[in-house]
Order: structure tokens, then C-alpha cells, then sequence
């Protein structure tokens, strides 16, 4: 019984390990506040909404998969939550057996599998009956299977079935098990048994064939009490072990339920909280674009924090697999560049984009080498650090992956740097890796400018001059102005920056 | 070769048992080398004695080089490993034949015992049979010993055991039958083919399953057989009596089993196991080993690049670099004489010079790229030990008893070691008494090393070499702790020392003029 809401033969899980890296773009990108809006106070879809993004889907298909679960649910929010609350409540009653031990004598684990299972009966039950009651309402794919398979597998038949097996458990008429002689003549290789009818005697409720031998443990036999009681146990194991399999079973199933649907249940939260500031979204394109191509795109992390509409920016790079964003700095280049890379991610989420168009061709994994602040690690130099984290993305990243690149090398001299991120840069374009570079390094946006092989496309943002808030860039190849010169024309009132 | 030796197989240790007299504790402590054999149990009394008995003929070296070799090859290895812990499963099942007092119980251990010896056997043989034939360098001793296990397995006895036991092995584990408990009472009743209950409750909430669940069935411990197990065996034995008759009959038949040369291998093989695992975390590091050449006639000494190999594994745990010597003796030389500044490596040098020779005599790898080594009848060793300072004798009475001892028992192929003889004396005296020890060993012609502070007796005579530890001449405080074959010069650290701190007399003339040019131009 697979949940498959969140892709058509994939479900996700919260608690994967994370990709490489995947703590440096949370950071580079300010994710956090997007998740916030997303979990609206609920530390599980917090949880469920970090996983989703940063599992990016790899397939326009699979995108669109997700988009068509997202629009049933903006629909029916009533459905989604009862739906949700069903599931939440599966999962609790493992608290309220929690008391009972998990793991021990296999007696007690499998009497607290029985409870747990005899519980989880009536909420399947429940989730049965629900589902049949809203499958009319759903259209997409994702739902419709959804709902089929529940009424396919948890059919009267079955849900008679799992009462007995429950029954069962019980051991009404005493332990039976098949066994075999162990090396010392021990009692070896158990296994528990139900019974054949027809070896039930007249008188006699234990269908054993014949001849059957017997003894009896003397009244006072402690240490034969303690024996048999030991024997109950190792035999008990297996059956233990299934039924609190079992039990992980339908928890998992419950738990994949909860994780699913929480995860269309927090991008209509996002929604809500962009749609209060009166920030736009659109359904994204995986399909035409064969690079990035859109208009009015913001950061939404920033639009949240801010509370307000952010200024938009239009990108078209047509072919092109590498942008170089140049120009002032406070120009809005970083918040370009966080917003290609969140956009990205949520569009492969299967999420709307923050931008009033988006296409983009969907890519395998995001990366991100941001400057760093000299906080960590002061026993190293800052390029040695820099060149030691791009060492390491270098090893990882495949073609058809994202690097956003913001300052890299700038730590060094322009000539040096400019050297180790062309380098780098040209190697990873050739190798098919889309990459979007914010740079101050004026001889490498020069060089990759001359460099026709590159077909890279240029956004400059204006000077602060230019422009009231400054936050919109525009095409243009790079000039040969440089953040210090304009730095020290700001605060002597000098112009070596325009005489370049 | 003595006429000892035989074609068949006798021991793993030595074609013939001619060896000679068993290491002093005194000389195994000194060189450190109790810490290298720690690991060979009471357990293993052929392999202890192997450590404490330096052999007395080169055939006996080769024997053991060619079985040391072999066992670095890792197939080998892990052949004689398997054959070791099927050999202690056979010994404990054999204890557990007189404990078992039930019904069945001693017949059902001794073919657990029988069992497990004859798959041992027919594991080892494979194994040997395909291995040695293959070893990059051939050795008598797994030859022979090879042969031996293909003869004792191919003997009639062996084969009737075998098949016996296995058959027997088989019938019973195939036994199957179904006990009912209820309450206090157990019935035993034959198999019937019923439906597992577990696989039932595991088909009925499968189709919930995402990935793997956990495992609850924590092992609940067996705790062996107990009354209530025994009188279900009984009833099992009702149920199915053949079986159990035909044990009784194989056990009776079978009461003596296992070989006696396969029995003392087991000891006798841990000699080479524990060394070479003694050895490896070592040669991980990359220390290097070999297998030296050993002579019973020729005296000299080329070790290249050796180390001491107790304080090896010391540094390495700690990541320190070893720092390894080249010893060498040619011609007429016999005698090491190690002076220079203290924690400069000296007595580690002394300390691997004997090492070196305990150890290629014992028939052992050393520690070394390659080395030419004599074969000596003992190393005896005379170091400062606070033990010696009983009975009033004082430090220097103690030591000059120990020399005593030394020198009447050192014949001209013992090796003498002596680390910092006379330091408790004054100079003069230390300076007569040492030269008295070297003239002495020179007159036995026995092979020595001398750590002192006597430099100038290492130009006593032609026997006598001198080897001087180092320091760094471009930092003096830093120790190379590399020994280097030149003249004493009890000064150049010293002089290094100075100049590090700038009081040479150049540095101290220099500095001076340049006081003085300060002074006139100002």
C-alpha cells in the first residue's frame, strides 16, 4: 500500500539523509523563512517542507504529477485536513501504548502489537469509509490511485482477515510450535503453529496428530517453570517480531500518509501568508525551457521577512546554461541569484514559483558557494577554505546540476581569483552544469564575455544612482567598475568608478 | 643435518628437536621482547617454549623463515585460522560430554565433537592441498605437514567417521516434531505440516509495508539445556527411537578421534601467528621487515634500516615517526660502542641489536630492510635495573655481578649487550672498567654493543666500531635518534648547542665587532 502523493511511484521521507551540501544552500538561500511561512508554527511540516525541497524532483513529468495533487488540494482544504487528522491520529495512538515496552521479553512486545494493532484496525477503518465519501471530488492522479487503492486493499474481506489474525494472537489454547533437535538435544528451531482442525480430537479442544506423549511440571518445579517460561519466549520470538513488524508496517504507512499530505497541507500555508503580502506566484514550466526563462521573479524569502511586495526582475537565458550577474554592489545581485536558486527548488518541489512566469529546465541537484564570512575556521586562509569547499562540490556535482556561484574567490587578488573561477566555470559549463555566478571579479566576467564557447548571458545591476531602490538588473555585458572604486567614490566624492 | 631428521611430519617448530638452552627472563625483559610474546597464552605450551629457545642450527632458521613466509600469504593464513577455531570448537564440545548429565546429552556433544573435527579436517586439507602447492616460496614444513593431513585423511579410520557422523548429524537434524504448552503441561506430538502463524500474521500486514521494519526479536538467551528440555528429548526419542539408538552405538565406537599432530599444531602454530600479528599494525605504518640471512660461521652483521621492535608500536600509536638505523659489523669487527648525548637513541640501538639477533636466531623476520645476521647460542644482556639494588650490594656491585655471570657463562658466538655499564662511577674509574669489559669481549670474540660515555674506548682495537647518536645541526635540540657510524667527538653537540644560541666563538667575535662598529659610528 504505497501513498504516492507525492510522486507516481516514489514517496518521500521526511528523515532521509540530506544531500551534500544541502546545509550550505539552506543558508545561502535564507530557506528558513520560507519554511517558517510554510509550517505556520508546526514543527512537523517544517520538517516534511525542508525534506520536499530539498529532494529536488528530478522530471518535468514528476513535477507536473505534484501540481495536479496541489490543485486538488487548494480545492478541497476541508478534505486534505480531515484526511491529515486521521492520520495524526494512527500515529498517537503509538504514544498512548508508549508506556508499554517496545523492545524486551517477547511476550510483552507482542501483547503491546496487539493493542496497538487492534487500535490501528479502527482508524484504517475510519480512513476507508472517509476516502470513499471525498474520492468523486479528486482529479488528479496522484488522489485518484490514492483512493482506489485504499478501497482495493482494505476491502471487508481483508479488514475480516486482520480481526482473526488478532484473535490468533491470543493463544486461547496454548502455545503450539513445530521444533527440531538442536546439537545438544536442545529444543531448536521453533516455530509457531495454528492448528488443523481436523486433528482435534472429540473431546478434545488441541488438534495435535497421534500418538501424543505428555508430561506435567510438578506443583513446586520453580526452576522447570522458569525452563518452560524461558522456552515460551525463545519460541514466542518470531511471532513477536511479526506482529510488532506489523505494527511498524501500518505506523509507516500512516506516517508516509501524514508526511504526504502535510506536505500539500504547508504549501497552502505559503500560499496564504504570499498571498497577505499581495506577493504573485504562477504555476512553473518544467518542460519548454531549455534554461531559465522569467519574468517578475523575487526572493520570496526576502518578500516575507520584509512583509512587503518585492521588486520583480525578468531573466532570459535562453540556451544559455551560464548567467554572470555584474555590476554595484546593494545593486540586488545576491537576491537575483537566491531567487534563481529558491524558485528552482520549488518548482522541482512541485510548488508555485515566486514570479509571475517561470520556466526552467528541471536540474539534479542545487549547489551553492557563497563568500563566507571569516567566522569559521581561523586557522586557515579564507581562499585555502573557499578553494577547499569548491573542491569538494567539484567532486560531487554531475552534469545537468545547478551551482550558484556569489563572490567565489573574490577572497584573493582579482587576477588570481579570476583565474581559479574562469577555470572552474568554463570546466563545469563545457561539462553541461548550469551555472549562475554573481561576481566583482571583473577579468574573469571580461574573459568569459570573450570566450563565444561559453554563450553566457550578462545582467548588470544598476548603480544605486541610477535607480531609486536599485533592485532591478538589466542585460548588459560587464563594466569595468569594481565595488572598491565605488566604494571610495561614495565616501571621498570621487569618480574613478565612471572613468573606467 | 643431524640424523633427527625424518621425511615425515614431526612439528611446525623444527624438522628435528635439537635446540639449544632455554633465554634467561633477565635477557627477554631487557630486550623488551616479553611484551612481543605476551600474547601467547599457558593455553600454548610448544609456542611459549619456541619464544624462550634460541635454535642452534641454520636449517632449523630456514625451516621456520620458510613457515613464517607462507603465512603471510593471506589465503594460508586464513585457512590455518579457520582450522584453529574449528579445532577449539571441538575442544569445548569434548569438555561439554563430561557435563552433560541427561539422557543423550554426552552422545549428542561427543558428535558435535566428532562432527566438527571431520569438517575441520576436510576444510584444512582443501585448503592446504590447493595453497601450498602455490606458495610463492616453498617450505619443508607446510609440505610435510601437508602431506600429513592428506595421509590422515585418506586412512580408513577417518573415512568411516566421517561418513558416520555426518549421516547421524543429518538424521537427527532433520527430526521434526510439535510440542504443545499449556499451563505446566507439554505434549510432544509428531509434525503435521501446519501453517506458520508468524508467516500468517507477516502476510496479513504486508501490504502496509513502506521499507524494512525493525527487528524486535531480541535474542532471548537459550541459557543451554535445562530438565525441561531434557524430558521433551526423551519424549522426542520416544517418538523417534532409531535415531538415538544408532548415537549410542556411534559413540561407543568413536571414543578416541582426533590426531595427535593436528592436536600439538594448534599449539605449536601460534608461534608464527602472534608474531606476525605483532608485526602488522607495524609494517602497516610502513616499518619495514625481512627475512634475514643467518649464519652459524660468519660473524658479521648488516642490518639496514632496523628498528626497535617494542618501541615501535609506542610511536606508531602516537603517530610519532620510527626512526630507523643501519647496524653493521664486517671484518674482523665485533663490538658496537654507542656513545653521544643523551635521548639520542642509544639504548634503542643496544636494545635492537639484541633484539635483532634473539630474534633472526628464533627463526623470525626482523625488523629491517634486509639483514645478514650471526646465529648466535644466547644473548645475554646487562642493563641498569632497580630490581638488582637488593642485598646491599649497591648499583655498582650489582652490575659488576651481572657481568660476572655474563662472562662466565658468554661463549665467542654469544652476543653481549650492555647499556650504560659504570655510570655510577667516577670517570677514571668507569674509564678502566669498561676497557677491562672490551677487552675481555674481545678476547672471547663474542659480538657486543656498549652504550657509554667512555667515547674513547671505542677506538680500543679493530674489533671495537664506533657509532655516535646525532642531533640535528641546524637545530640541536632536536634528536634525530639516528645512530651514525663516525668517530666520537663528545664536543660537536655541544658546539651545536652553542651556536644555536648564538655563543660560538664566531657568533660571539661577530656580535661583538658589530657592538663595536654601533659603537664608533655612534
Amino acid at each position: 500500500m504505497m501513498v504516492h502523493l507525492v510522486g507516481p511511484d516514489s514517496d518521500f521521507d521526511p528523515e532521509a539523509a540530506e544531500p551534500p551540501f544541502a546545509v550550505d544552500v539552506v543558508q545561502d538561500l535564507q530557506l528558513d523563512y520560507l519554511w517558517d511561512a510554510m509550517a505556520d508554527g508546526d514543527a512537523f511540516l517544517r520538517t516534511v517542507a525542508r525534506a520536499a525541497m530539498l529532494q529536488p524532483v528530478p522530471t518535468a513529468a514528476g513535477i507536473r504529477y505534484r501540481q495536479a495533487a496541489l490543485a486538488d488540494c487548494t480545492s478541497h482544504r476541508a478534505a486534505l485536513a480531515e484526511l491529515y487528522e486521521i492520520s495524526v491520529d494512527a500515529l498517537s495512538l503509538e504514544r498512548g501504548i508508549l508506556l508499554m515496552p517496545a523492545k524486551g521479553r517477547p511476550e510483552s512486545v507482542l501483547f503491546r502489537a496487539v493493542r496497538m494493532l487492534a487500535g490501528m484496525a479502527d482508524q484504517l477503518d475510519k480512513l476507508r469509509t472517509r476516502s470513499a465519501a471525498f474520492a468523486p471530488g479528486f482529479g488528479s492522479p496522484a488522489f485518484r490511485e490514492l483512493f482506489a487503492m485504499i478501497a482495493r486493499e482494505l476491502n471487508d474481506d481483508y479488514m475480516r482477515r486482520l480481526r482473526q489474525r488478532l484473535r490468533e494472537l491470543g493463544f486461547t489454547d496454548g502455545l503450539m510450535m513445530s521444533a527440531h533437535v538442536g546439537p545438544a538435544g536442545e529444543v531448536t528451531g521453533q516455530v509457531l503453529r495454528r492448528g488443523r482442525d481436523e486433528n482435534r480430537g472429540l473431546f478434545s479442544r488441541i488438534a495435535l496428530r497421534r500418538p501424543t506423549f505428555s508430561f506435567t511440571l510438578p506443583e513446586r518445579d520453580e526452576a522447570g517453570a522458569s525452563a518452560l517460561s524461558n522456552l515460551r519466549d525463545r519460541s514466542l520470538g518470531e511471532v513477536a517480531n511479526a506482529a510488532a513488524q506489523s505494527v511498524d508496517h501500518v505506523l509507516a504507512f500512516f506516517r508516509v500518509l501524514r508526511a504526504e499530505l502535510g506536505f500539500y497541507l504547508a504549501c497552502g500555508n505559503l500560499d496564504d501568508a504570499l498571498q497577505a503580502i499581495g506577493a504573485p506566484t504562477c504555476i512553473p514550466d518544467p518542460e519548454t525551457a531549455a534554461s531559465t526563462i522569467t519574468t517578475g521573479l523575487y526572493d520570496p524569502c526576502l518578500a516575507l521577512r520584509a512583509g512587503q511586495t518585492p521588486v520583480g526582475n525578468d531573466v532570459d537565458l535562453d540556451r544559455s546554461r551560464l548567467l554572470i550577474i555584474t555590476g554595484a554592489n546593494q545593486g540586488g545581485k545576491s537576491t537575483l541569484l537566491r531567487a534563481l536558486g529558491i524558485a528552482q527548488l520549488m518548482m522541482q518541489a512541485g510548488m508555485p514559483a515566486p514570479a509571475t512566469a517561470f520556466a526552467a529546465v528541471p536540474v539534479g541537484q542545487l549547489y551553492s558557494h557563497w563568500a563566507r564570512e571569516e567566522d569559521e575556521g581561523l586557522s586557515r586562509g579564507k581562499l585555502d577554505e573557499e578553494l577547499d569547499r569548491m573542491e569538494r562540490i567539484v567532486a560531487l556535482i554531475e552534469p545537468g546540476d545547478l551551482l550558484l556561484c556569489n563572490e567565489s574567490f573574490a577572497s584573493t587578488t582579482e587576477a588570481e581569483g579570476s583565474q581559479i573561477v574562469l577555470e572552474v566555470t568554463a570546466a563545469l559549463v563545457h561539462a553541461g552544469v548550469q551555472v549562475r555566478s554573481v561576481t566583482h571579479l571583473y577579468d574573469f566576467a571580461h574573459a568569459v564575455d570573450g570566450d563565444p564557447t561559453l554563450g553566457a548571458v550578462f545582467l548588470r545591476a544598476p548603480r544605486a544612482e541610477s535607480g531609486e531602490r536599485g533592485y532591478r538588473l538589466e542585460p548588459g555585458p560587464p563594466l569595468r567598475t569594481s565595488y572598491g572604486l565605488d566604494l571610495y567614490d561614495r565616501l571621498f566624492g570621487t569618480d574613478y568608478a565612471d572613468a573606467e | 643435518m643431524t640424523a633427527a631428521e625424518t621425511d615425515h611430519f614431526e612439528s611446525i617448530l623444527a624438522r628435528n628437536a635439537a635446540t639449544g638452552p632455554a633465554a634467561a627472563d633477565e635477557t627477554l625483559h631487557d630486550l623488551a621482547l616479553d611484551q612481543v610474546f605476551a600474547r601467547v597464552g599457558a593455553d600454548s605450551p610448544y609456542s611459549s617454549a619456541a619464544f624462550r629457545t634460541p635454535l642452534s642450527d641454520e636449517t632449523d632458521v630456514e625451516y621456520r623463515q620458510g613457515v613464517f613466509h607462507a603465512l603471510e600469504d593471506a589465503r594460508l593464513r586464513a585457512i590455518v585460522e579457520t582450522f584453529l577455531s574449528g579445532m577449539g570448537e571441538c575442544v569445548r564440545a569434548d569438555e561439554e560430554t563430561a557435563n552433560a548429565h541427561y539422557r543423550y546429552g554426552l552422545e549428542l556433544w561427543h558428535l558435535t565433537a566428532v562432527a566438527g573435527y571431520v569438517a575441520t579436517v576436510e576444510a584444512f586439507h582443501a585448503g592446504l592441498s590447493e595453497t601450498v602447492p602455490q606458495l610463492e616460496r616453498s617450505s619443508t614444513g607446510w609440505e610435510l605437514l601437508a602431506q600429513h593431513v592428506a595421509a590422515h585423511r585418506s586412512s580408513s579410520g577417518f573415512e568411516a567417521l566421517r561418513d558416520e557422523a555426518t549421516r547421524l548429524r543429518q538424521r537427527i537434524a532433520a527430526l521434526e516434531y510439535n510440542a504443545l504448552i499449556r499451563g505446566g503441561k507439554v505434549t510432544i506430538a509428531p509434525f503435521d505440516d501446519e501453517p506458520d502463524l508468524g508467516q500468517s500474521v507477516a502476510a496479513t500486514f504486508a501490504r502496509f509495508r513502506q521499507g524494512e521494519a525493525g527487528n524486535y526479536s531480541e535474542p532471548v538467551r537459550a541459557g543451554g539445556m535445562d530438565h525441561v528440555q531434557a524430558w521433551m528429548l526423551e519424549l522426542v526419542a520416544k517418538l523417534h527411537p532409531e535415531p538415538f539408538a544408532e548415537l549410542a552405538r556411534f559413540t561407543a565406537a568413536s571414543r578416541d578421534y582426533r590426531d595427535a599432530a593436528l592436536t600439538s599444531f594448534a599449539d605449536e602454530v601460534r608461534f608464527y601467528l602472534v608474531y606476525l600479528d605483532y608485526l602488522a599494525p607495524l609494517r602497516n605504518a610502513g616499518l619495514p621487515v625481512c627475512y634475514p640471512v643467518v649464519s652459524a660461521s660468519s660473524k658479521e652483521l648488516a642490518a639496514t634500516d632496523t628498528w626497535d621492535v617494542v618501541l615501535a608500536p609506542q610511536l606508531v600509536a602516537r603517530e610519532q615517526p620510527v626512526i630507523t638505523n643501519d647496524l653493521t659489523l664486517t671484518g674482523a669487527e665485533r663490538i658496537l660502542v654507542i656513545s653521544g648525548p643523551n635521548q639520542g637513541g642509544k639504548t634503542t640501538a643496544a636494545r635492537t641489536f639484541g633484539q635483532l639477533h634473539y630474534l633472526a636466531g628464533i627463526g623470525c623476520p626482523i625488523p629491517g630492510e634486509k639483514a645478514k645476521v650471526f646465529l648466535c647460542d644466547r644473548v645475554l644482556t646487562v642493563f641498569e635495573r632497580e630490581e638488582r639494588l637488593d642485598a646491599g650490594k649497591g648499583r655498582l656491585g650489582a652490575e659488576i655481578e651481572r657481568l660476572h655471570d655474563v662472562f662466565q657463562t658468554a661463549t665467542e658466538r654469544t652476543v653481549i649487550v650492555i647499556n650504560e655499564a659504570f655510570a655510577s662511577t667516577a670517570l677514571h674509574d668507569a674509564r678502566i672498567l669498561t676497557r677491562d669489559v672490551l677487552e675481555r669481549i674481545s678476547g672471547l670474540d663474542a659480538l657486543a654493543v656498549c652504550v657509554t660515555f667512555v667515547d674513547e674506548l671505542s677506538r680500543l682495537n679493530d674489533k671495537t666500531v664506533s657509532m655516535v647518536s646525532a642531533v640535528d645541526l641546524t637545530d640541536p635540540a632536536v634528536r634525530t635518534f639516528r645512530l651514525e657510524r663516525r668517530r666520537a667527538d663528545g664536543l660537536a653537540y655541544a658546539r651545536a648547542l652553542a651556536a644555536k644560541h648564538g655563543l660560538t666563538l664566531e657568533q660571539i667575535a661577530q656580535r661583538l665587532s658589530d657592538h663595536a662598529e654601533a659603537g664608533t659610528a655612534r
